[in-house]
Parts: C-alpha cells; sequence; structure tokens
C-alpha cells in the first residue's frame, strides 16, 4: 500500500487508540466501567461479523458459545485450579469446536442460510436448559469466582488491568478480522456470502469454509465469555446463555456496519453505551425500562434491515461515493 | 480425450431431463452443444460439474472418474465454468470477482490481482475492474462470468450462453475471444443458441433435444442432419449457418 | 412405564399434535409460499393467547366465543403484515427476512413483557378441569376440544388447497412463481391470503389452548422451535409432510420427557431435529435436499 494512504489510515487509528488509553487512566471507576463493557461487547460484535458480516452466516445463538467459554474457564479454574490465563483458550477452543460442529451439520446439503438462524436459535434456549438443570456446574444459581487479586488466575481487584485486557482483546480480534479480509480467505469467505453457487464453481470449497469460519467466530466469542467471567466473578445461566448476548452483537453488527472492520465497534459501542445510560436512570419499574428499550431496539433492526442494510458505515460509504445509494450497500446477500 | 460423458441420465421427479447422453470431447476442441429450450443442455452441464449427481451414467475428464464430485473438486480437476442466469458477486468489484477465480491458481492476493487484471483486460473489462457486480450490465455480467471461470485456469471450459442476447457486432467480439482462449490451450463445451457463434466457432456439435442426443458431428454434417432440422421446426434456425 | 401410562401419554401427545399441525401450517404455508421464515410466527399464537386472556378477565369471555372474534381480527392482522412488512420482503435477500422478522419477534416478545410482565398467566373456565375416563386414561376436555378445533381447521384448509381454484394458485406459486404468474395466478393476492390465513391459523391455535395452557412472553419461542422442528422433519413446504411430523414431534417430546426427564423436552426434539438434519435433511416428505 502506498505509505501516504498508508499514513491516513494508520495515524487515525492511532490516535484513537491513544485517546482511548488516556480516557481511560482519566475517568472515575464508574466510567472506566462502561467503558470496559463497550470495549468487552465491541469484541463480541467483532467476532460475530466475521461469520454474519464476511461469510453471510447468521447464528442466532452466539450467547451459546459465550457461555460455553465462560462456564469451561470457570469450571477449570474452580475445579482443578486450571488458570483461566489458560482456561481462556481452552474454553475458546471448546466453542470453536461447537460452532464447528453446528456448521457442519447444517452446511450439509446446502440446507437453506436461515435454518442455521432457527437450529442456533433453538440451540441456545436448549443450552440454557440444560444449563440450569445441570447441578455440577452450578445449576440454575450459577458460580461465583472468589473475589481477591490473584493476576496469575485472571482476577484483579483494580479495573484498570481489565480494561487493558479487554483493550488488547478488541485490537487483537480487529487485527485478526483486519487480517481475515486481505486474505485469500477473506475473499473467498465473501465469495460465500454473495453467492454459492458461484463461489464452488470458482474452486471455493463452501462447506468447509462456512464451517471453519462459524468455528472461528464461535471460538472467539468463546474466549470473550471468559474475560466476562473473570470480571464479574459470576456466571449464570440466565445471563451467559441468554439471547440478550447474541442480540447485542447482533444490534451493534447490523447497525454499525455489517461486513465492515469498525462497523461493529461502532454498532455495539452505541447500543451498550445506551444500555449502560438507560440502567443510570432513576426510573422505578426497570423490568418495564428494560421491555420498553428492546422494543425500541427492535424497531431499530427492522428498520435498519430495510432502508440502510449497510449500517451506519455502509451508509457513510455510501455518501462517498456516489454510485451505491445507502439502501443498495448491501454488503451481505445470503 | 478431455472429457467422456457415457450415458449420463437425470430424472427429476417424473420429468427424465437428460436421457442416456453420451459424446466426448478431445483436448483442444471447441464443442458446440445445441438444441431446442428445455432440451437438458444445463442440466447436462450441472451433471458434469457436480451441482447434480447423474442418476445413472459415468463422466470422465482425463480418464479419472469425476461423476459426482462436488462443484469445487471438479473446479479443482480442471473445469471451469459459467452460468446460463449469470452469477455475479453483487458487493464485490469485478476485479475482486475475478480474483475469487484467480485464487484457486495462487493463494498469493497479490499475484491473483495481478491474475485477474490480466484477465480481466483480455476480455475487455479492465474499464469496469472497480465497479460493483450489481451495477453491471447484463453484456458485462455475461464477460464477468467468463472472466472469473478463465482465471480458475481451467483445461477445460463450459460456456452456457454466453452470446446470448447480444447484438451481431458483440457476438462477433465475444467468438474472437472465445477462439482466443482455446488457442491459448483451454478447450471449449460451449451451450449456444445463437447459430453465428457455433457455427464459427465449433469443431463438432452435439445436439440434444427433450434430453436425448440425437446428433453428434462436423458442423455441416449436423446442420444438414433432417432429425436436426425438424428438432428446431423448419429451417429458421439453421438459416443463419454461413 | 406401564400400559397405562404409555396410553395417557400417546393420547396426551395426538392432542398435542394436532394443535402443533394448526400452528405449523401457517408457518410451513409462509416458507412455502413467499419463501420467507416468520420467526415472529409463534409469537403471533403467544399475543393471541395474551388477547384471549384479556378478554375472559375484562368481558367474561369464554375462549371458544373470543376465537370468533380474534381468528378474524388476526387474518386481518395478517392482511396488514403482508402489504405493510412482508410484501416488502420477498424481493429482498434471506438475511433481511431474518433480521425483520426477528425484529418483530423481540418487538412483540417485550410488548408482551412491557405490558403483561413476565409472568405466567391463565384462564380457569368451567371445562379446564373437567375430564372424561376412559377405562384407564383420562381426556382432559378442553385438550379434546382445542385438538378437535385445529383437526377441523386443519382439515379444512387442506381441501382448500386441495380442491379449490385458489387453493391451487397458492400451491402453484409456492412450487414456481415466475411460472404461476406466467398462467395469469394473481401472486400478490396468493402472498397476501396465505400470510393472512397463516397468522389466522397460529392465532386460532392460541386462543383454543388458553382453557389449559398458560401463557407468558416467551410461550411463543416454544412454538416456533416446534414449528421449525415440524417443517424440517416433515419436509420443506410439505403440507403433509407438516401433518404428519406434528404428530412425530409431539409423540417424540411427549415419550421422550417421559423417559429421560420432563425438563430436557425441548433438547430431545431439538436432538431430533439435528438428527434429522443430518441423516435426511430432505425431511420425511421433502423430494431433494432442502433448497
Amino acid at each position: 500500500m502506498r505509505f501516504v494512504v498508508y499514513l491516513r489510515r494508520v495515524i487515525p487509528a492511532l490516535a484513537l487508540i491513544g485517546a482511548t488509553l488516556v480516557l481511560a487512566h482519566s475517568v472515575s471507576t464508574h466510567w472506566l466501567s462502561t467503558l470496559i463493557a463497550l470495549v468487552m461487547w465491541s469484541c463480541n460484535a467483532v467476532a460475530w461479523n466475521i461469520a454474519s458480516g464476511y461469510t453471510g452466516i447468521f447464528s442466532l445463538g452466539h450467547h451459546v458459545f459465550f457461555g460455553v467459554g465462560a462456564y469451561t474457564s470457570t469450571m477449570l479454574f474452580l475445579r482443578a485450579g486450571v488458570s483461566p490465563w489458560i482456561g481462556m483458550f481452552l474454553g475458546g477452543l471448546l466453542a470453536a469446536l461447537l460452532g464447528a460442529a453446528v456448521g457442519g451439520v447444517t452446511f450439509r446439503y446446502q440446507i437453506r442460510g436461515v435454518f442455521l438462524g432457527l437450529t442456533t436459535l433453538a440451540l441456545g434456549e436448549v443450552a440454557r436448559s440444560v444449563a440450569a438443570g445441570w447441578n455440577w456446574i452450578g445449576g440454575p444459581v450459577g458460580l461465583l469466582l472468589p473475589m481477591s487479586n490473584d493476576p496469575k488466575n485472571f482476577i484483579f481487584i483494580e479495573r484498570l488491568p481489565y480494561f487493558y485486557i479487554a483493550f488488547a482483546m478488541l485490537l487483537t480480534y480487529l487485527g485478526i478480522a483486519w487480517l481475515i479480509e486481505r486474505s485469500w480467505f477473506g475473499y473467498y469467505l465473501k465469495a460465500i456470502r454473495e453467492d454459492e453457487g458461484a463461489a464452488e464453481a470458482s474452486g471455493v470449497n463452501t462447506y468447509l469454509y462456512k464451517t471453519v469460519a462459524l468455528g472461528i467466530s464461535a471460538g472467539l466469542t468463546g474466549m470473550v465469555g471468559t474475560f466476562y467471567a473473570q470480571y464479574m466473578l459470576f456466571i449464570a445461566p440466565d445471563v451467559v446463555f441468554h439471547f440478550d448476548v447474541t442480540l447485542n452483537m447482533l444490534l451493534g453488527v447490523m447497525v454499525g456496519g455489517s461486513g465492515t472492520l469498525f462497523g461493529p465497534v461502532l454498532g455495539s459501542s452505541l447500543f451498550t453505551a445506551l444500555g449502560e445510560g438507560l440502567r443510570n436512570l432513576p426510573l422505578a419499574a426497570s423490568a418495564r425500562v428494560a421491555a420498553g428499550s428492546k422494543m425500541v431496539y427492535a424497531a431499530i433492526l427492522v428498520i435498519t434491515a430495510l432502508y440502510m442494510p449497510g449500517g451506519i458505515v455502509g451508509w457513510w460509504q455510501s455518501r462517498r461515493s456516489t454510485r451505491t445509494p445507502a439502501r443498495e450497500a448491501r454488503p451481505h446477500a445470503a | 480425450m478431455l472429457l467422456e460423458v457415457h450415458n449420463v441420465t437425470k430424472h427429476f421427479g417424473g420429468l427424465t431431463a437428460v436421457n442416456n447422453v453420451s459424446f466426448h470431447l478431445l483436448e483442444g476442441e471447441i464443442l458446440g452443444l445445441i438444441g431446442p429450450n428445455g432440451a437438458g443442455k444445463t442440466t447436462l452441464f450441472n451433471c458434469i460439474t457436480g451441482v447434480f449427481q447423474p442418476d445413472a451414467g459415468e463422466v470422465l475428464f482425463d480418464g479419472q472418474r469425476i461423476t459426482g464430485l462436488k462443484p469445487h473438486a471438479v473446479c479443482a480437476r480442471g473445469i471451469g465454468r459459467t452460468f446460463q442466469i449469470t452469477k455475479p458477486f453483487p458487493n464485490l468489484t469485478v476485479e475482486e470477482t475475478v480474483m475469487v477465480g484467480a485464487l484457486h491458481q495462487t493463494r498469493n492476493v497479490s499475484q491473483a490481482r495481478a491474475r485477474a487484471r490480466a484477465i480481466l483486460e483480455q476480455l475487455g473489462l479492465a474499464h469496469k475492474a472497480d465497479t460493483l457486480g450489481k451495477h453491471l450490465t447484463v453484456v458485462e455480467r455475461k464477460r464477468l462470468e467468463m472472466a472469473r471461470a478463465l482465471a480458475t485456469g481451467p483445461r477445460l471450459l463450459l460456456l452456457d450462453e454466453v452470446v446470448a442476447g447480444l447484438n451481431p457486432h458483440e457476438v462477433e467480439v465475444v467468438t474472437e475471444l472465445i477462439r482466443n482462449i482455446r488457442n491459448q490451450g483451454t478447450s471449449i463445451l460451449m451451450i449456444e443458441h445463437v447459430m453465428q457463434a457455433v457455427m464459427a466457432l465449433s469443431d463438432r456439435i452435439v445436439v440434444v433435444n427433450h434430453g436425448q442426443k440425437i446428433a453428434d458431428g462436423k458442423p455441416d454434417e449436423v446442420v444438414s442432419d433432417p432429425q436436426v432440422i425438424e428438432a428446431y421446426l423448419g429451417e429458421g434456425a439453421l438459416g443463419a449457418a454461413s | 412405564m406401564t400400559v397405562e401410562v404409555a396410553l395417557q401419554t400417546l393420547l396426551s401427545a395426538l392432542l398435542t399434535g394436532c394443535i402443533y399441525a394448526l400452528i405449523a401450517v401457517g408457518f410451513t404455508l409462509v416458507f412455502g409460499v413467499l419463501d420467507i421464515v416468520n420467526f415472529a410466527h409463534g409469537n403471533v399464537a403467544m399475543l393471541a393467547m395474551f388477547a384471549t386472556y384479556v378478554l375472559f378477565h375484562a368481558f367474561g369471555l369464554d375462549p371458544y366465543v373470543s376465537a370468533l372474534i380474534l381468528a378474524p381480527s388476526f387474518f386481518l392482522l395478517g392482511l396488514a403484515l403482508y402489504q405493510g412488512l412482508f410484501k416488502k420482503l420477498v424481493e429482498l435477500p434471506h438475511s433481511t427476512h431474518i433480521m425483520v422478522t426477528l425484529g418483530l419477534m423481540i418487538g412483540t416478545d417485550n410488548l408482551a413483557n412491557f405490558i403483561f410482565g413476565a409472568d405466567l398467566r391463565g384462564v380457569n373456565t368451567s371445562y379446564t378441569t373437567a375430564s372424561v375416563v376412559l377405562g384407564d386414561i383420562s381426556l382432559q376436555v378442553a385438550r379434546a376440544m382445542a385438538a378437535g378445533v385445529a383437526v377441523v381447521v386443519v382439515s379444512g384448509i387442506a381441501l382448500f388447497l386441495k380442491y379449490t381454484d385458489f387453493g391451487k394458485s397458492i400451491r402453484a406459486a409456492a412450487s414456481n412463481r415466475l411460472g404461476a404468474k406466467v398462467c395469469g395466478i394473481n401472486v400478490e393476492r396468493v402472498y397476501l391470503i396465505s400470510v393472512a390465513l397463516a397468522v389466522a391459523a397460529a392465532a386460532l391455535a392460541g386462543t383454543v389452548m388458553m382453557p389449559y395452557y398458560l401463557v407468558s412472553p416467551v410461550t411463543g419461542h416454544e412454538f416456533l422451535n416446534k414449528a421449525f422442528a415440524i417443517t424440517v422433519v416433515g419436509g420443506m413446504g410439505s403440507f403433509g409432510g407438516a401433518l404428519v411430523a406434528s404428530l412425530i414431534v409431539a409423540l417424540v417430546e411427549a415419550f421422550g420427557g417421559l423417559l429421560l426427564s420432563p425438563t430436557l423436552a425441548n433438547a430431545i426434539v431439538f436432538g431430533l431435529l439435528i438428527l434429522v438434519l443430518l441423516f435426511r435433511p430432505s425431511g420425511l416428505f421433502g423430494q431433494r435436499p432442502i433448497h
């Protein structure tokens, strides 16, 4: 890439990174928590985007992978003393294998893409009820992690270390997405997304690569699950195996910009910020507020899907090129 | 023999789309595949390239069985194809689209890009390199189909009605392109209705009707075969053959 | 497991299967004709159940009386749903279908939650607990009545599809949209009626379930999962397949729950789904692999 173009992209990115680091150091603990949440959920969105935005695989059960990651590392830590630093990768691997298995079953025989959505949605609910009924992993009450300062076991008293870890994860995830985007693998995934039949005829083993893409997406999500467990020090079926986890990824990616690099981060941050903001409002019936806000999210989802399918980033890109009206900025065509 | 089709049959429920069809193609040949609409030509292509599994019969490529292989595996053996109803990648640029084909030959993205550019140049699409697939005209889409298939480096290229809908001048341009492709070493099996192109290009022609082969031979022989004339219901379709 | 328990379970499953059929039929119809998978389909039944609940507690209306109001109302709602939304979806990519109907699902989940809260609600009619004893097994009157309604309506739809002209045009459009248009079939109207019919059928199913079933905002998800499982087991867009599959799914759920564990019933149905996807993805009556 030409050096000038390179600089124009890299400098703002570095500036943003620098600004975020400064911000993290200067704000109060409360805002730091918000920042950590923003970064953590952005990781999830980037992971989901690899399957959906790049490959056209719309998993509606990514919370299963999240939960598998969280429970694997936590159980290994609580029952076998395995450090969650290692457990994170083991959980991620298990989640990746599960993702590949789900893909392996549902991608055969050119089964409709929508079926993956329905299957993963059902899988999510099954996982939740199975986990709730499984006492060995804590049942409906969940698992608590010990609060102490135990860096070797991924537990910190201070918030700042969590921020650094989450931020490092996000940068890594973005790096992985970026590498995929510009590699042959990325071209193949996008071809699959655009037209599987044409991709196959051009030599792309669509079954294999879809399965791998889902596996990668699932594994990355699983690792965020471990981070969540270590940060919140509490996991339960109703929390980590909850559809809301997937919903956040979905909203973030669709509104931010499916198939783009930064769209998921942008969209996810918007919704996380909204959510955190709502939570801080002194409103009496917070359950109703939650329901009401979800109704608004649902409306946003429908409107975005119909009128702004490229999300915010897609819309922005289409403004700069007169050829593609926003309504047509549809990066995926499943 | 590069391609051998032996007794291939394909049913769809009660309809027998391809009925016991056999033919062969020699390396370096351009073989025309013609027949009235619904005769089973595209189905035959789909059976060869692995989109469908034949219910009976075998397909051999370079002496090896390829019957029932998945499409990407067939492509790996060296067969490329275009689709009658074009399948562009709507949200990828023309260059990116051809790169997908080129990446079959090399995993290196820059090399694939260079290869794609060369092929776009060869097929006269270089000026549209940055246009998204969904913004192309039908003519450009057909050209893109050929470019993408060619980029995979096939020994045999299956063309499905690539000159349909083109005006006579455009037909000549594409005819020349196809001839060049063959001269560079790629054999061609082409489904075509436009007799101008078929007669100009084909070394031999196979005619199918109602899923069965009714003629197989040199263009002049086939064109004067009474069964063929009858199948097309009159000399109108064959009149352009000169 | 004794013979009585087995028979009881069998009876229960058959009755449940009839209701599932009524829900699945609409789901399969919209999928087969418009090629749209409606994630909000289960929630139609859920909303109808809440509506029945309200009519009962506010006006004392028996669910079967409410059905006379609700079925037509939901039919109209279905017409509006098509005109206002699904009509646009038809030519859009499948990814958009997912997002839009998922949005509808989430929106209606939370609408119900907003108005009613998360608790389970039910109605208590005079016949809610009535049952008829047949030898060693008992037949719940409310469930039998509901199954009866379901059977009548599903049969009606089947006959309609098979023998009436409009029904045939629906089947034609399902099998080949462009071909149907070329034959002069008013495909728009086919789509419109199919959606409305699907919504009405699901609503009716919900309404007649109220005498014996409880509803909460998440009830719709169970129905969606069943409808999906039935569609996969029965075969894509196969109406007859959906009917048979409804019984199969109900039987697997009932006996699986009996033999393994009641709380694992949905996991067992999911297991069935995976098995079918693995070994016979075209379903029982599907012609070839789905697509």
